[in-house]
């Protein structure tokens, strides 16, 4: 965003890039210039509203990445609890049973609350029976082990993103438009306002824009449907998006561990059999990785 | 198969590239590395906090931590779980005095704060937020956008590209415009405008 002249120095001072000799000088130089100082306070306070912008930016991400594992972190936090509770009610039960005048052994019990059918005394006199309390299910923290793989996030650093400028030109104005604003959504990161956008074009018809929602569904985590669109741009042997779906489709793959993880052995190892594939370097970094 | 973490290297890239997914997913592989959440939530546990309070640290650490990636202070020389670290207690041993939460021990040597960074500009966020985020909300989106990518350095073609724009030249009549409204904006309020005219070397 470099428009003055002066504004690379301005911004290598403001960013802490300027050596420390240098930074004095420029420092002496704005106590003696105040228009000068007056634009790196300008520069400042673009720069502080930038950063807050970014913050701001992130703590939504964190917030969408935590919500997932939320349900999760409070199950594993509070089973115990129910586990107690359960056994607590467990053993009030058996000591008022047990403490009752008269009262029958649970192997009574058991004969009683099962009379024959063809007895209607029985069920008369007989109290309702009770069902016994069951103990809670075992229920199990759900494992957070910090050692396990994590392959979504190894899938999520590798995919690669759409060149956006590929997006060919098509022969309507509404379409251009939409893809357009499609592609902007997109650089903004809001994947669900992409989708909507695509939505209004026939997809199916224009190889870029199933490009395009292919790599919106990736970050939306709906990898079935983002392989699905992949597959179907190299079934349509693409020229331009051949090669990228193929990447595309292997991460998407990764992505869903260990559910597709056959089918990107597979794909890998064809991958790796080929070196004249222009993803075969990335491919080989990517099995190096996972096996290290 | 063996986890696969990105190196250090990788997430350096990511965060000063030009590329919105990539830093995403960067952003998340340290959000979603359990031993470095972990350290931190012991670490602010150990020193008079709880887990939520580690849990809050570790989150604001990812922030500091991406700044200063950005700005060149880390460029994976030392080890990033170690820079990390040094976020992490800089910020929760701030967070006490700030709070006055918990007297810190005569004994105890306060940490070095992480290397690298403008310390005049962590001031500022750190102290000016609210003052700022009004600033912001008198701002279209188009311009928050803008100076989204101002922050991250990105070229003029990056923006048009990113942003829609017809060319580089249409995102530099913008970005001009929107630089212009903000310094109206901020004049406005000449309480902040001050503070950004005196700030020279506040701690």
């Amino acid at each position: 965003m470099n428009t003055h002249p002066s504004d690379k120095l301005i911004q290598d001072y403001l960013r802490g890039r300027m050596p420390a000799a240098e930074r004095d000088q420029f420092e002496q130089q704005l106590e003696s210039d105040p228009e000068l100082a007056e634009e790196v306070a300008l520069q400042r306070a673009e720069l502080a509203a930038a950063e807050r912008l970014l913050e701001s930016e992130t703590r939504a991400w964190m917030r969408e990445w935590q919500q997932p594992a939320q349900p999760a972190f409070r199950a594993a936090r509070f089973w115990w609890l129910a586990a107690v509770a359960a056994g607590a009610v467990l053993l009030i039960a058996a000591i008022y049973v047990f403490r009752q005048p008269g009262t029958t052994t649970p192997k009574d019990q058991a004969e009683q609350v099962a009379p024959p059918a063809n007895n209607p005394i029985a069920t008369e006199t007989l109290p309702a029976p009770v069902p016994a309390p069951q103990p809670a299910p075992a229920q199990k923290p759900v494992a957070t082990n910090p050692a396990a793989p994590n392959y979504l996030a190894e899938a999520r650093l590798r995919f690669q993103e759409p060149v956006l400028s590929d997006v060919r030109r098509t022969n309507t104005d509404s379409l251009v438009s939409l893809i357009r604003q499609a592609q902007a959504a997109y650089a903004a990161a809001d994947y669900r306002r992409t989708l909507d956008l695509l939505a209004q074009t026939d997809s199916t018809r224009l190889q870029s824009a199933t490009f395009l929602e292919a790599h919106a569904l990736f970050h939306l985590d709906r990898f079935a449907e983002a392989e699905a669109r992949f597959e179907s741009l190299i079934a349509q042997n693409s020229r331009q998006f051949r090669y990228p779906a193929e990447w595309g489709l292997l991460i998407c793959r990764l992505a869903n561990f260990p559910k597709r993880e056959q089918v990107f052995q597979q794909q890998l190892d064809a991958l790796l059999d080929n070196p004249q594939h222009p993803y075969f370097e990335q491919a080989k970094n990517l099995e190096s990785a996972l096996k290290k | 198969m063996q986890r696969p973490s990105p190196t250090p290297g990788e997430i350096i890239d990511a965060l000063t590239g030009q590329d919105t997914g990539r830093r995403k997913a960067a952003l998340q592989c340290l959000f979603e590395n359990q031993a470095l959440r972990k350290r931190t939530i012991a670490h602010v546990r150990r020193y008079g906090g709880n887990r939520q309070d580690g849990e809050d640290v570790f989150q604001e650490a990812i922030i500091v931590f991406d700044r200063k990636t950005r700005a060149g202070a880390f460029r994976g020389e030392s080890s990033l779980e170690g820079y990390f670290m040094g976020i992490v207690r800089w910020h929760w041993f701030n967070e006490q005095q700030r709070n006055a939460r918990q007297p810190v021990s005569l004994h105890e040597t306060p940490p070095e704060p992480p290397p690298g960074g403008n310390p005049e500009l962590e001031y500022l966020l750190a102290e000016r937020r609210e003052q700022l985020d009004k600033l912001l909300e008198q701002l279209a989106d188009k311009c928050r956008n803008l100076l989204k990518m101002y922050a991250l350095d990105y070229s003029m073609d990056e923006i048009a590209r990113q942003l829609g724009f017809a060319n580089d030249k249409v995102a530099k009549k913008e970005a001009y415009l929107c630089r212009k409204r903000f310094r109206v904006v901020l004049k406005q309020h000449p309480e902040l405008w001050q503070d950004f005219i005196l700030i020279k070397k506040k701690p």
